[in-house]
């Protein structure tokens, strides 16, 4: 795997560099202004008058120091940094896009296995791969239109409104940073409930478990947010930047949920001819029962295993989002460092999608084989 | 099987709890902190309302390092958003008249020659103050001087402004010091000196170290005294350092916004400004006597106003899609949009619907281009470059093809620079029909000695060139071998995509093989400026272009040429245009130097190493709760960073 | 480890699917065929001329294949609605010869590049100092900057004000853009562009997928891994960014993008799903039968593996179509594209001019195309579902 990602950074950084011009020739040719001395300086300053193998030498040892260089566009900010900064809007971002479409995707699969040939199948699914191949600009800027110009109920873009950040005593990434973690943490927690009230031993003991861990965690939640510091203080702050979440959310729902929902249907689909269903039925458990505790549970495996797969393309689908929805993440930054060929920065930026791949692959295969004993048992054979 | 439904569930209901939850409180944000920054108002005349000016941009600001943003990070977006840091001289809007404004000289004084080189002796205005209330003195600007120098001449716009006299200069082949400023001494606190070691022509002189930047040596000096290398000054952080202008950088928010403040006491508030068509500034101090700039008045008055800021600070927002940022206009979250190309057209009439709009249209300071690539057969002929020219109707292109999206343009310097440009200039064949065009190309090329197998003829039933032109040879029989017209594609200029390719069509017409080929931006600029300069036949490209139009000459003077690294794409080569260029390199007077500039236009559109084809209106809008001075003026309001010093909020 | 990697649908129900059914051209039927030719063929010579039967053979049960599939495919309405868009727009993407050719339409008006309405339709506009009605006022300095309008025209003045871009008229049923171009005649251009993108990149993921996947799971060993590895390399470049840089470097043709979308897919991902169900295959008894039989590695992979492969290679070949097209609009959206004509630049010339606001007023530049890209992808992508339900019985309707 390690050489995998050498390769894979060795292909980004020759095809960066292959590229016509260099990010000085990009701001000489562009203003007559910087005289053509200036530009000898700059090459030097960047190191671009090296040979390219010398270059690539140089930057690889470095990388592997774990220095990523300093940007060329926005010299002489180093790499780490200006990925710091985007990289956790873009997870908050997409994070929250993901689980959300997943969910509504696999709701909506399920219902579409079961009630499969039904009059509503047809009409789902047309709308569902309809809004799947829309046409994501036009649309994203369409529902803009509807919800923040005509309703006048959300913000119009960006991830914060600058009044009312005007001497805000945190950064942004500070705030994204909490909003995260405090997030994971609450849902961490109510996993943890969920498992342990399902492995109760007795039944009124598990529901008290669920309903009251689940209560619990929801007021903590809240309470972190009221009564602790810095919490009551980046309240506001997490608030207004929940509140400009919802729109790109909603969007990035709407577009992809289907590919889930199709995804959840086949597979549903298959489980259902499976024997335990069938069991299941036999036993004369109610329909619900059986959909949601049998056939839905075992028809997670690939849904699940796309999700991990998915993180890794956070970055890449930010493209179009991030551009019209002003959220500067590591989309925007991926296209203007190539536009702008900034050498280093863009290495940087794919190499972060290199490492997300592997760790969506890597993940994926845990979990296959965590959720799936067929699995287990194969690979211990 | 885990509980793996509970676990996405609760994901999302979490995440939508502190959507919901948390945005039900943003509605009704804390009083202290939103309104927390208007008690420290300013005192200037008008005492500055309580009143944000809300600007948009398309792009992030890079740094927030006054330096850096004119070496590294020169980028158009950065450079609205940094205070300015002043200079010796300035260009009053909207006539773009050269004042002073450290300097108390009313006109650059002219160098006088003292040992090897030349001099000059500035006199500086004493009430001239930092943001931080401090004198700006000649101190100051020695001391911008020895730091460009100490970082050897630094990068980016510096050499532009600050040209150094350096010995072994890269790019001159003689063992010899370049052309520049070798010394600026402090002769006492409002007295400076600056050494020449050439005699500098109006470029240089003050169009150049005139207009340069100058920085303040209290709060810079200990920074360069501890910066090894210009990496680590353009690292350090300038957030509140102080300026020269009404305005003091005091927060930003990467990818989001940026927010300068009005300083408290703007040393040139309550200045009155009249600005007369002749170009004839009659400046008012808020105390002290009227003095007149820039000549006699003379004409009507353009406008007439009183120094701000009439603001209490400005606030730019970062609006990566120009759709949103339009939006944003008409929601009146944003006040302006700052955009060096302005709106498109199309979004013109949705802000001309939207009652609460003001809409202005300006002419854009540029022009955009085809050159010719004059070093190889048959760009090298005269007749040939002239009969194509004479077969492009420019008129038809903007206002047909172009629906009237774009001003059809025949001179390096748009007409709005009215004291520079050239009112004779018309275009090859102009005002002719298509037949006349056909026909004068066909007898431009006929004269100079060349040849068809099938000569074009214009077919007056079809309204077309039928038959069109085949084998075209050159006056000494040579063949003509298919040529390559560069453009950027239809996705980054449609305009100039779709005039590559009527070009393609009026050149096949005649004869001329010519094919229009769509190509990346970045493919363009590199093969015409840094690669091998006979790889490519012609292209098409535009230039944004100064106040002052020196770009005339750099852009053809033979010793630019871009096989050397210079300008000149077209490897131009002509003595008499060299020559002239030369004598505007020394020209003393604004006067003389027009002239000059006339001539070397009236050349260049007579020997076509470029033809310049158009020009684009400059659309803006801004909200009907802003009032500015002036709004006609070349560039629009952009090219005055929005006029934060000066507008006033209603 | 890598047949558990991929993030399409069918993956973990492929290994069962094909060899259950009769489908397209796949199944133990031919197989049965194919291992008995291998048998008798031995030497180079014979076997040319029984390739000959082999295809014949093979032709006819294809044939039938085709038909008993057909009646399960029209049982499945979003398929037919799919296979009928694209028949539509097939149609679109005729009509324009046609109409050139027969004089209908003439190029120096019509053409989707370089046509150009000389003579729009327009409007009365009366000249004031501020605009507040676009539709019938101008404003005082547009004027100044505007070559079509006399600069004799005062205050109060009327002036028709040609119109461009032009609503829907007898002329020209869509409209014209900015640049005056009839809409109509792009979009019926932009329909060919987008078959020629769509299929070119869609043939060549599924020629390079087939080959990768069965010699991948026929061989095994280094040639698998070496193969699979650079699947995984591939599935873990960002497609769209890796277009954008392959876009700066290059002059990006149509063509090259079919290309590269072709190989990025055929190389990885496709490839991937395509060999676990060729490694389904491989262990059949028909495949040991015709290794018994002397069969070659070549052989086989050629005439088991890729057959028993081909249908869900051409289901696959559908989802290439949707996506290819989605990127061509994205690319063209981004500026990053340098073709004539196409759905994509469509938009993005109505986006970068400032239209796509105002959906309401010049729906004409903003609708055709976006529904056009919408529909053809979404046609593809149904079409694929249906044949879906055709390779994978179990989707089937019991």
């Amino acid at each position: 795997m390690v050489v995998l990602f050498f390769v894979f950074l060795t292909v980004t950084w020759f095809l960066l560099y292959a590229l016509p011009g260099d990010s000085v020739a990009q701001q000489f040719a562009g203003n007559p202004n910087i005289p053509p001395e200036a530009r000898q300086v700059a090459l030097e300053r960047l190191g671009l008058d090296k040979s390219p193998l010398i270059q690539f030498r140089d930057y690889m040892t470095d990388f592997f120091r774990g220095d990523l260089g300093v940007s060329f566009s926005q010299y002489p900010r180093p790499v780490i940094d200006i990925i710091a900064e985007r990289l956790p809007r873009t997870v908050v971002l997409f994070l929250t896009a993901m689980v959300t479409y997943y969910w509504a995707g696999f709701l909506a699969g399920k219902y579409l296995a079961w009630k499969r040939g039904r009059r509503g199948e047809t009409l789902i699914t047309v709308s569902g791969v309809g809004l799947y191949t829309v046409f994501m600009p036009w649309f994203a800027l369409m529902l803009i239109w509807l919800f923040s110009v005509q309703l006048d109920l959300l913000p119009l873009s960006k991830f914060l409104d600058p009044v009312e950040w005007r001497e805000a005593p945190f950064a942004a990434n500070q705030v994204f940073m909490r909003m995260f973690w405090v997030t994971v943490t609450a849902s961490v927690v109510l996993c943890a409930v969920g498992w342990a009230s399902a492995r109760a031993v007795d039944r009124r003991w598990g529901r008290l478990l669920r309903w009251g861990g689940g209560v619990l965690v929801i007021a903590g939640f809240v309470g972190y947010w009221y009564g602790t510091q810095p919490g009551q203080a980046m309240r506001v702050y997490a608030g207004d930047i929940a509140y400009h979440l919802i729109l790109p959310v909603m969007t990035l729902t709407l577009v992809n949920f289907a590919g889930v929902m199709l995804l959840t249907r086949s597979s549903m689909l298959d489980t259902m001819r499976e024997d335990f269903i069938l069991t299941a039925r036999a036993k004369g458990l109610p329909e619900r029962v059986v959909r949601d505790r049998h056939a839905a549970r075992t028809a997670l495996l690939p849904v699940a295993t796309s999700l991990t797969l998915a993180v890794a393309t956070v970055i890449d689908g930010g493209v179009i989002t991030e551009t019209v929805f002003s959220w500067p993440g590591m989309g925007q930054i991926l296209v203007s460092s190539v536009q702008l060929e900034d050498i280093p920065l863009a290495v940087g930026a794919f190499s972060f999608i290199g490492v997300l791949a592997l760790i969506g692959h890597f993940v994926a295969d845990m979990l296959y084989g965590l959720l799936d004993p067929r699995i287990r048992v194969t690979e211990h054979g | 099987m885990i509980r793996s439904a509970r676990r996405w569930l609760s994901l999302v209901t979490i995440s939508a709890m502190i959507a919901v939850g948390c945005s039900s409180d943003s509605e009704t944000p804390d009083p202290d902190t939103s309104d927390a920054s208007t008690d420290d108002g300013a005192t200037a005349p008008g005492d500055p309302a309580d009143a944000t000016y809300k600007l948009a941009l398309f792009s992030d600001p890079t740094t927030d390092n006054p330096w850096a943003a004119l070496d590294t990070e020169a980028d158009i977006w950065t450079s609205y958003v940094m205070p300015g840091q002043g200079s010796l001289y300035t260009y009053q809007g909207p006539s773009y008249t050269l004042v002073p404004l450290l300097a108390a000289d009313i006109d650059p004084p002219q160098p006088s020659a003292e040992g090897d080189g030349f001099s000059v002796v500035v006199n500086l205005r004493p009430d001239v103050t930092w943001s931080d209330g401090s004198p700006k003195t000649a101190h100051d600007l020695v001391f911008t001087f020895d730091t460009v120098v100490k970082y050897d001449g630094l990068g980016g716009n510096f050499p532009s402004v600050w040209p150094l006299a350096r010995p072994d200069d890269p790019t001159t082949e003689e063992d010899e010091f370049s052309q520049g400023v070798s010394a600026v001494e402090a002769l006492d606190d409002t007295t400076v000196k600056i050494v020449f070691n050439f005699d500098p022509g109006l470029a240089i002189w003050p169009f150049s170290v005139g207009l340069a930047p100058i920085f303040q040596k209290a709060y810079w000096a200990p920074v360069v005294d501890a910066s090894p290398d210009a990496e680590t000054l353009y690292a350090a952080s300038g957030m509140g350092s102080p300026n020269g202008s009404a305005f003091n950088t005091v927060e930003r928010e990467e990818g989001a916004f940026w927010r300068n403040e009005t300083v408290s006491d703007y040393w040139d508030a309550g200045s009155r400004f009249r600005v007369f068509e002749s170009g004839a500034v009659e400046y008012t101090p808020a105390s002290g006597e009227s003095e007149t700039w820039g000549g006699e008045p003379d004409g009507d008055t353009l406008t007439d106003y009183t120094e701000g800021p009439y603001i209490s600070e400005m606030l730019y927002s970062v609006y990566t899609d120009q759709n949103t940022a339009v939006l944003a206009l008409t929601e009146n979250e944003v006040d302006f949009i700052l955009n060096p190309l302005g709106l498109q057209s199309g979004l013109r009439n949705e802000v001309l619907a939207a009652s609460d709009l003001e809409v202005i249209v300006n002419e854009e300071a540029g022009f955009r281009y085809l050159a010719f690539n004059t070093r190889k057969f048959p760009m090298s002929e005269l007749a040939f470059r002239q009969a194509l020219a004479c077969r492009i109707d420019k008129e038809f292109m903007t206002d047909t093809v172009l629906g009237g999206s774009a001003i059809s343009s025949d001179s390096l310097v748009p007409p709005g620079q009215a004291f520079w440009h050239n009112p004779d200039i018309t275009a090859p064949c102009a005002g002719q029909s298509e037949q006349e065009r056909l026909e004068s190309a066909v007898d431009a090329l006929k004269e100079a000695g060349w040849t068809w197998d099938v000569e074009p003829v214009w077919d007056e039933a079809n309204l077309d060139v039928i038959p069109k032109g085949e084998g075209l040879r050159g006056p000494n029989g040579e063949e003509m071998e298919p040529l390559t017209l560069l453009a950027p594609g239809p996705g980054y200029d449609p305009m100039r995509a779709t005039y590559s390719l009527f070009i393609e069509e009026w050149a096949t017409d005649l004869g001329i093989p010519i094919s229009a080929e769509p190509t990346g931006f970045s493919v363009i600029t590199d093969r015409v400026f840094t690669g091998d300069p006979l790889a490519w036949d012609m292209y098409i490209l535009g230039w944004s272009v100064t106040p002052f139009p020196d770009h005339v000459f750099r852009f053809f003077v033979s010793s630019a040429d871009s096989a050397q690294g210079g300008f000149n794409t077209p490897g131009y080569s002509n003595p008499e245009f060299d020559e002239l260029a030369e004598r505007f390199d020394t020209v003393k007077t604004l006067e003389e130097a027009r002239d000059m500039v006339r001539q070397g236009d009236a050349i260049i559109a007579r020997d076509l190493p470029y033809l310049v084809l158009f020009n684009t209106p400059l659309i803006e809008a801004y909200s009907s709760r802003l009032s500015f001075p002036f709004t006609e003026v070349l560039g629009g309001l952009q090219a005055f960073d929005g006029l934060g010093g000066v507008v006033q909020i209603n | 480890m890598a047949e558990k990697l991929e993030t399409a649908s069918e993956v973990d129900q492929g290994p069962q699917t094909v060899g259950g059914i009769g489908g397209i051209g796949g199944g133990d039927g031919v197989a049965g065929v194919g291992g008995g030719t291998a048998a008798g063929g031995g030497a180079a010579g014979p076997v040319v001329t029984s390739y000959g039967s082999w295809w014949r053979i093979r032709l006819s049960l294809l044939r039938r294949s085709v038909h008993d599939n057909w009646v399960i495919f029209r049982r499945n309405r979003m398929g037919i609605a799919g296979l009928v868009i694209i028949g539509f727009w097939m149609l679109m993407a005729v009509m324009p010869s046609l109409f050139f050719a027969t004089g209908f339409w003439n190029r120096a008006v019509y053409d989707p590049v370089t046509g150009l309405e000389t003579d729009p339709p327009t409007r009365t506009v009366i000249m004031v100092e501020r605009v507040t009605d676009p539709r019938t006022e101008i404003d005082r300095r547009a004027v100044l900057m505007d070559g079509r309008i006399p600069s004799d025209l005062g205050l109060g003045d009327t002036f028709e004000l040609p119109l461009q871009p032009a609503p829907p008229n007898s002329r020209h049923w869509l409209g014209t853009d900015p640049l005056g171009r009839d809409v109509l005649s792009q979009l019926m251009h932009g329909a060919r562009s987008s078959f020629f993108l769509g299929i070119l990149a869609a043939t060549v993921t599924v020629v390079i997928a087939t080959l990768v996947g069965s010699v991948a799971a026929y061989y095994g060993g280094v040639i698998d891994s070496l193969l699979m590895r650079l699947a995984d390399l591939l599935i873990m470049i960002p497609g769209l960014a890796l277009l954008i840089v392959i876009g700066s470097v290059v002059t990006f043709q149509l063509w090259h993008l079919a290309m590269v979308i072709g190989i990025l897919s055929g190389f990885g991902g496709t490839a991937v799903v395509l060999k676990s169900q060729a490694l389904a295959v491989k262990v059949k008894p028909f495949v040991d039968a015709a290794r018994v039989a002397g069969g070659t590695g070549r052989h086989i992979v050629l005439y088991h593996l890729i057959p028993s492969v081909m249908p869900l290679s051409v289901l696959y070949m559908m989802f290439t179509v949707t996506a290819a097209i989605q990127s061509e609009a994205v690319l063209s959206f981004l500026g990053l594209l340098n073709v004539d004509t196409s759905w994509g630049l469509m938009i993005q010339l109505a986006h970068t001019q400032g239209y796509l606001l105002q959906a309401g007023e010049f729906w004409w530049l903003v609708f055709p195309a976006g529904l056009a890209v919408t529909l053809l992808a979404m046609a593809f992508f149904l079409l694929g579902r249906g044949l879906d339900e055709v390779i994978n019985p179990r989707l089937r309707r019991r």
